[in-house]
């Protein structure tokens, strides 16, 4: 099983993910001969606290994500309406993008409704779900297999 | 989450969902949403995907990727929305 080990960062598991648009979406702007928007990087925290994937708005903007599918989210406070994009998400190991990366090309995003300091988007339980993941605490390390 | 992944989640009554925010880029197409699903499942389309630009219900797909490739297809560059038209909404569950 393929996979990547990261040192613990002070926010916690850290990885450097890029977010892109949908392959359905990408196609249709090839074929209509628009521009499609260049991924946009982003420091991610794996999260096994999160149900969903979550992505800062500034993503969305630079991405010019479309909200796709308006939903409820129920959070600390209460529940609040939410943006539901759809992405692509690839995560790359700690040698960059240069080396193999785990790749999600349809995946259904959700906005953070609180800006988190230091970090883009939390890579929520829906990718996790699909990973091999150990924590190495007293290494300072963790291991993400695929 | 993928699409199949809104089957998997925790649910609310569409009467208990929040109203949507008046400087939401697609509160037209909420609030449209909103008007018509009591309409949509009495006409017995509980589990299709509704197609919404503007005031309108563009159309009720089987499948989201019907109604997603639809959407792309007349307004790819533009804001449309796809809703599940169920009479138990789907709800995310959030840390922040």
């Amino acid at each position: 099983m393929p996979h990547f080990t990261f040192s613990l960062s002070s926010d916690g598991m850290v990885v450097d993910a890029m977010f892109g648009l949908d392959g359905t979406k990408t196609t249709a702007l090839v074929q209509a001969g628009q521009a499609v928007p260049r991924p946009v990087q982003a420091r991610a925290l794996l999260d096994n606290g999160c149900d969903r994937t979550a992505i800062a708005p500034h993503i969305a903007q630079k991405l010019g994500l479309q909200m796709l599918v308006p939903a409820v989210s129920q959070t600390a406070s209460g529940k609040v309406p939410v943006k539901v994009y759809r992405a692509s998400l690839s995560i790359f190991g700690p040698g960059g993008s240069a080396g193999p990366a785990l790749v999600f090309s349809d995946l259904l995003v959700s906005e953070l409704t609180t800006p988190l300091p230091n970090l883009d988007a939390l890579i929520g339980m829906d990718v996790l779900r699909e990973c091999l993941l150990i924590l190495n605490g007293p290494g300072q390390q963790f291991i993400l297999g695929f | 989450m993928q699409v199949k992944d809104f089957d998997r989640l925790p649910t609310i009554h569409y009467t208990q969902m929040p109203e949507p925010m008046a400087d939401s880029p697609s509160y037209r197409e909420e609030t449209a949403f909103r008007r018509e699903l009591p309409r949509l499942l009495a006409e017995g389309n509980e589990g299709k995907w509704a197609l919404i630009k503007g005031d309108e219900i563009i159309g009720v797909y089987d499948d989201f990727e019907d109604g997603y490739r639809v959407g792309l297809q007349r307004y790819l560059t533009q804001l449309f929305i796809l809703q599940p038209v169920r009479e138990w909404q789907p709800v995310l569950r959030m840390r922040y």
